[in-house]
């Protein structure tokens, strides 16, 4: 077992996908005299001169030709810069990218993937700190994934690379230098998009997240099992087409469940999660469906206010303490 | 380790309590001897102190939650300690998987199960979760008929689970069993058991339909009454232990007047005596000794009857109903046969007075053999009392009335007093019952019988 950031496990699985298939090269702001300004492409440039390419400040393009670059035969891998600026090529997204397949009626693909570096970082205030994975899982055509940890990482950013149809890559700026084992290449086990996973076995409660909400996940259930409270942990990792089937028998079995995530609450993924729930498993639930994300409001800049905008560990162990 | 904090079983008879206010609140520092709570049982209402030093962590019964003797109802410890129960040590238990017996003191925490229903008014919308409700519709439970201990009292898994179901009644019929005392699994009804099976349980054979007609259905409420209110323990208690009462025993009541002059003169010869030594005597005192030394000589009224089994009492214990704010208890002097009327009338009043101020000890009201009920300081001339179960008989006392009667082919007025008794003609037939009151007659007409 090695020990990697999260960062530098997806600058390994760009290094073994771009060594098998030419076709793959990365480009956005940044990244060639930088290495990516999280360092998620750090070492890259030197690695595979003319793969990793700079672009200018201008998102449209970014998506734009990394679109007409798949369609034309390439594995791009596009960089947003900050996830908050995914509203500039929101037509490149959702009309081409998106669509693309389906209007050649299946005789072009977009084999595109999209990374995104979302969340609060510190003092990042309301432009350069959001998490807006929701807006996704709403449009067909693309795959969405937000892994929460390094082995994660690297496993989901080669299948994304990997898969023939656009994924939307979160990748959240908190975890990038978190520390994780991954096993040697020759022991690593492919991601299969669209599988969640149960992390943690328990019988009493459900806590469902994604990305660095899983944080949050662990560590309330780590709280809950000194009451002997024993949370069965859910890591969905992709939101799109996401694994209902996982979530679902884990209700089943625990009968109660608590979704959680940093993105605002209101309309957040929780809800796609909640409403699923409570439409094919509504008669398994003993207890109210508890739901956490940040309060409808944009991220303060003042360190204090924003502290109030996070969920914290024990708002989820209080709230499931009072299912029971 | 978190410290168990039990409904306290304040006396032999006491198998639950009412918790009427938590002194103390979740998280509040508590020390041994602070008052925690006040326990209403159906006689009286208590102060429970508590006997270690901590935090309060969690309390498991809300006010006015009735809880059996000896169940964990909150715990004490040391603060953020955890606490086993619902969501501790329970947590397990209260999972489906689990079908092992839970731990001690999950079961503890679990709901009385019983077939007594939840305390729902009839079509009152039961709060349950969908999986209790489809636990409940799979085990084909009246999910009416459950206690919830979820939040907000929902219904909740565990509460299915830990529910033992009794035949399937309609919630009126549930209601009804557990005021009248009747065992609904010893009922044998085909198919659900309705208010008139359990009526006729009641009731016994014949009464029974006269006993339904007379039912009454839920309490009609008018547009300018005020709204309906529950009633205090100590009220739910008379009400539910004087409708057994007459639905158990088929009664007669049986009037004898009594001259009353030389029980007056006993009174006004030993009352200074007596009073000297600090002793009031009442007539009720003396009617006390002269019943006791009458059950004495009828060892079939001194008894109870169940199942038809005749339990004769070696003791009399004499019971005097006393009126206490807005209810009644029956105190009794244990093995009355023993004591010497200075003895009873001491032992009454001080009975009286503990039963006035809330003190009295649960063995004091129970365990009783006959009772005395008077009326006399209120003028009333005959009357019909009901039957303190698993008594076989009570004695009415009236009013003592100047009367002009007929001694030696004279009118004379004497003072007069009718004594009523009503017994439980499935043990005391009337030739009995007469013979028993006129030995009380004639032991107050001549008091030196007492001697004898």
């Amino acid at each position: 077992m090695r020990k990697l950031t999260f960062a530098q496990a997806t600058c390994e699985a760009m290094a073994e996908t771009m060594e098998k298939d030419p076709t793959v090269f990365a480009m956005g702001e940044d990244l060639a005299r930088q290495g990516g300004i999280f360092g998620q492409f750090k070492g890259l440039p030197d690695q595979f001169p003319g793969r990793i390419l700079d672009t200018p400040i201008s998102e449209t393009f970014i998506i734009g030709g990394g679109v007409g670059a798949a369609l034309a035969g390439a594995r791009p891998v596009v960089d947003m810069h900050f996830a908050d600026f995914i509203g500039v090529p929101m037509d490149e997204i959702f009309n081409q990218m998106a669509k693309a397949r389906y209007m050649f009626g299946g005789q072009a693909t977009v084999p595109l993937v999209l990374r995104a570096p979302d969340g609060m970082t510190f003092q990042g205030a309301a432009q350069h700190s959001q998490c807006v994975e929701a807006w996704f899982p709403h449009i067909p055509g693309i795959k969405v994934v937000a892994p929460s940890n390094p082995y994660d990482a690297k496993m989901v950013l080669k299948a994304a690379i990997e898969s023939d149809d656009p994924v939307l890559y979160f990748e959240n700026k908190i975890l990038y230098k978190e520390k994780g084992e991954l096993p040697e290449v020759a022991d690593q086990v492919p991601y299969t998009i669209g599988k969640a996973r149960v992390e943690r076995e328990g019988t009493d409660v459900t806590i469902v997240s994604y990305s660095i909400g899983m944080k949050n996940a662990r560590a309330a259930a780590d709280l809950l099992a000194k009451d002997g409270i024993k949370a069965e942990v859910v890591d969905l990792i992709t939101l799109s087409p996401w694994d209902k089937e996982t979530v679902l028998n884990s209700v089943k079995k625990t009968h109660r469940l608590c979704v959680v995530h940093e993105a605002v609450k209101q309309s957040g993924f929780g809800a796609e999660i909640s409403a699923t729930v409570a439409e094919e498993a509504m008669e398994y639930l003993d207890a109210p469906i508890l739901r956490y994300g940040a309060p409808f409001c944009p991220i303060p800049f003042a360190p204090t206010l924003e502290k109030m905008v996070r969920v914290y560990p024990e708002d989820l162990y209080k709230g499931i303490k009072g299912m029971f | 380790m978190a410290t168990e904090v039990l409904m306290p079983k304040m006396g032999l008879t006491m198998t639950e309590g009412t918790i009427e206010e938590w002194k103390k609140k979740e998280g509040d520092a508590v020390k041994a001897g602070d008052i925690l709570f006040s326990v209403a049982t159906d006689k009286l209402t208590n102060d429970v102190e508590c006997d270690t030093d901590g935090t309060l962590l969690k309390v498991l019964y809300a006010e006015g939650e009735t809880v059996e003797c000896k169940k964990v109802i909150a715990y004490i410890g040391a603060p953020g300690e955890a606490v086993p129960g619902a969501e501790g040590a329970a947590a397990p238990a209260a999972a489906p998987a689990a079908t092992a017996a839970p731990a001690a003191p999950a079961a503890a925490a679990a709901p009385a199960a019983a077939t007594a229903p939840a305390n729902r008014a009839p079509g009152e919308f039961v709060l349950a979760s969908p999986y209790a409700r489809k636990l409940a519709k799979d085990k084909g439970y009246d999910l009416a008929m459950i206690p919830g201990t979820g939040p907000k009292g929902t219904v909740i898994a565990k509460d299915v689970e830990a529910f033992v179901a009794g035949p399937k009644t309609t919630p009126m019929a549930a209601k009804l069993a557990a005021e009248l005392g009747v065992d609904l699994n010893s009922l044998s009804v085909d198919g659900r058991v309705m208010k008139a099976d359990v009526l006729a349980a009641a009731g016994k054979g014949a009464a029974a339909p006269a006993a339904a007609a007379a039912a009454p259905a839920a309490p009609v409420q008018g547009a300018n009454d005020d709204k309906p209110k529950k009633v205090n323990p100590l009220r739910r208690s008379i009400a539910a232990n004087m409708s057994n009462s007459w639905h158990t025993s088929p009664r007669v009541t049986f009037t004898h007047p009594v001259d009353a002059t030389a029980m007056k003169e006993l009174r006004s010869k030993l009352k200074e005596g007596l009073k000297a030594k600090g002793i009031k005597l009442t007539y009720n005192h003396i009617l006390m000794m002269v019943v006791t030394k009458a059950l004495t000589e009828f060892p079939d009224i001194n008894s109870s009857f169940a199942d038809n089994l005749l339990t004769h009492h070696p003791h009399v214990n004499i019971g005097l109903a006393v009126a206490k704010g807005d209810g009644l208890i029956v105190p009794n002097v244990k093995n009355a046969e023993t004591k010497s009327l200075a003895e009873i009338a001491q032992e009454t009043e001080a009975l009286i007075a503990a039963t006035r101020d809330g003190k009295i000890a649960l063995e004091d009201m129970t365990g009783g053999t006959f009772t005395i009920s008077s009326l006399g300081p209120y003028g009333v001339t005959n009357f019909s009392p009901i039957i303190n179960q698993p008594e076989l008989g009570i004695l009415g006392v009236c009013d003592i009335v100047d009367t002009p009667v007929v001694r030696d082919g004279e009118i004379v007025i004497r003072p007069m007093m009718n004594l009523c008794l009503t017994a439980d003609h499935r043990v005391v037939d009337g030739v009995m019952a007469s013979k028993f009151l006129k030995r009380i007659v004639e032991l107050l007409e001549n008091p030196y019988e007492l001697l004898v």
